[in-house]
């Protein structure tokens, strides 16, 4: 055995520590303990000098300090993202009814809103494209800040979020620390991405390819079809259809180590689904990829992690909602429309029905934050969000309610599990 | 602390924080829930200091040496990991490749005492030199030296497949 052999041990034995997200929490919640209970009486001439270290400077330079310290073993670590738990948040409610957009944070139960962007529609090259402005929730201040990125997807515990630059869609990935807001690194791809999902775990994105613009108004474009066979059904003999989007297929990202897998290709005349962007998401356990339902009442379609056509998983439930199934999964939100109702889910009995818009997601058993509309509802745009319990007896107002929600420049929440 | 302060304290955390948890891994002999625990409250006692210091991460560093020792004195035991298998012993050195080795040699230093471990990681994955050991640990060099001796005397008795580890060239 030699020196390089016990460094390289010590070096790969290291790199099996986990990294906790909380470890600056932790500090500053144990400062003042620290305080009052510093140890005392240390013993040895180690613990005798560490008083007299605190007057002379130190000057001892790490040796690995640089990331990552080793390759040996593995790629290396290059994010510490830790796979999400949830935990019983310090503040139960958070609301802003004072400011719109709203400027300090929102949150209700197990979610809050994590970021929201306004849009506008610009023109390029004689086309309609969707600009959005994105606010990202900064936890710290416990306010929204206004950001450059083209796209952001924060992580369920809202540690990380990933984000993308402006001019969709880009060539590489941000996986951005929402604690110090920056970048801690950078996913190359291939083939350009516009559309952004975390895993449930949060540890993996999912990243969708487009080969143009994701946000752009191609209603008026008919410069790709669908095969006829893909439309021509007993049921639909109509002519080909028009593909409307660019979408081409999708990455799965490891957030760890920053690395995204093969490019999946995915046929977009297997769904019927007229719109531009069709970003991928996740099944909710996390092992296959979901391709929305655009259509009411027809099963979301689903695809393993090679981009191959796959069953729905065991226990797949037809959403009508945002907010699908209740975290124990008794309950269904249902459609959108007021009023609003939920249902047992293993008999379809109405358990209650809620005076909002939509149902958006669920805070907890109990309750949901929902779309919710002002005063006597004379308008559904002019709606905001509230927290609405499932009997419908209690509402909480969270936000302001926006005078007109399709206007360009008003705000839209994203809601994520904190 | 204010808040400007405590955002910085957070970037150095967050950017540093692998770093300080691996150091800590090995300096608790790979046990997961004491390197937690030495790594946040050495950043405890930094957050104190926030400001005041030049280097926080040498500091934090010294820091986690330093307590990770005292606490091992004061509770006079070691906080020994929870690989508590003995290494076994093959029949002979040939046909055990490096790879075989590393996993020998890890669970060996395993069983040192922390200081033993803190001294080996200072002297080896660091790279620092006897009197910078010296230093950080608040020994003497003859310390340093005999710690390191009686380490890998104690790395072979514990695994006999190490007995050909060059001491003169470790401790150059």
């Amino acid at each position: 055995m030699t020196p390089r052999m016990l460094k390289q041990t010590l070096e790969e034995w290291s790199r099996e520590v986990r990294v906790p997200a909380d470890l600056a929490d932790r500090a500053l919640r144990r400062r003042s303990r620290l305080r009052l209970t510093r140890l005392a009486g240390a013993v040895s001439c180690a613990a005798a000098v560490a008083a007299v270290a605190l007057l002379v400077p130190l000057v001892v330079i790490p040796h690995f300090a640089v990331e990552p310290i080793s390759r040996v073993g593995g790629p290396p670590v290059v994010v510490p993202v830790q796979p999400y738990r949830e935990t019983k948040p310090a503040e139960d409610v958070m609301t802003d009814t004072g400011n719109s957009p709203p400027k300090r944070m929102i949150a209700a139960g197990r979610v809050a809103v994590s970021a929201y962007f306004t849009w506008r529609w610009r023109t390029a090259g004689g086309r309609k494209v969707m600009d959005r402005t994105w606010y990202l929730l900064d936890q710290v201040t416990g306010t929204y800040e206004k950001t450059d990125w083209g796209w952001v997807e924060v992580a369920p515990g809202l540690r990380w979020a990933a984000v993308l630059e402006k001019a969709l869609p880009v060539r590489r990935i941000g996986i951005f620390d929402m604690e110090v807001r920056r970048v801690r690194a950078w996913v190359p791809v291939d083939r350009p991405v516009g559309g952004l999902a975390w895993s449930p775990d949060g540890t993996r994105l999912l990243a969708t390819a487009y080969d143009d613009l994701p946000d752009l108004d191609m209603t008026t474009v008919d410069e790709r079809q669908c095969p006829t066979r893909a439309a021509a059904t007993p049921e639909d003999a109509r002519p080909p259809r028009m593909i409307s989007t660019s979408r081409t297929g999708f990455y799965v990202v490891d957030v760890a180590t920053a690395t995204a897998g093969d490019f999946h290709a995915v046929d977009p005349c297997l769904t019927d689904n007229s719109n531009v962007r069709r970003d991928f998401g996740w099944s909710d356990d996390g092992t296959l990829v979901r391709e929305a339902s655009n259509i009411w009442k027809r099963p979301d379609a689903f695809y393993d992690l090679e981009g191959r056509p796959h069953d729905a998983p065991a226990g797949y439930v037809v959403t009508e909602s945002k907010a699908g199934v209740s975290p124990d999964g008794t309950l269904l939100a249902g459609p959108d429309g007021m009023p609003t109702k939920v249902t047992e889910l293993s008999t379809g009995r109405v358990v209650g029905r809620q005076q909002v818009l939509q149902l958006l997601a669920w805070a907890d058993d109990r309750r949901l934050v929902a779309l919710g509309c002002a005063g006597a509802c004379g308008s559904e745009f002019h709606n905001g969000l509230v927290l609405v319990s499932v009997d419908g007896e209690d509402k909480v107002q969270l936000s302001v309610y926006r005078k007109n929600s399709q206007k360009p420049e008003e705000w839209h929440p994203v809601l994520t599990l904190r | 602390m204010d808040a400007a302060e405590e955002r910085r304290f957070r970037e150095f955390v967050s950017a540093r924080a692998p770093a300080l948890m691996r150091l800590a891994y090995l300096l608790t002999g790979g046990d997961q829930h004491a390197a937690e625990d030495l790594v946040q409250t050495a950043l405890a006692k930094v957050v104190t200091r926030w400001g005041r210091l030049d280097e926080p991460e040498a500091y934090v560093r010294q820091v986690m040496y330093r307590q990770q020792i005292s606490w091992w004195r004061l509770a006079r035991r070691q906080r020994e990991t929870s690989v508590a298998d003995v290494p076994e012993h093959p029949a002979g050195r040939a046909g055990t490749d490096e790879a075989e080795l590393r996993l020998i040699l890890r669970r060996a230093l395993a069983r040192l005492t922390p200081r033993q471990r803190a001294v080996l990681v200072l002297r080896y994955l660091e790279d620092l030199p006897e009197d910078e050991v010296a230093r950080v640990l608040g020994c003497s060099v003859g310390t340093v030296r005999s710690t390191a001796h009686r380490s890998l005397a104690r790395l072979r008795q514990t695994a006999p497949e190490l007995a050909d580890l060059r001491l003169s060239e470790v401790i150059s």
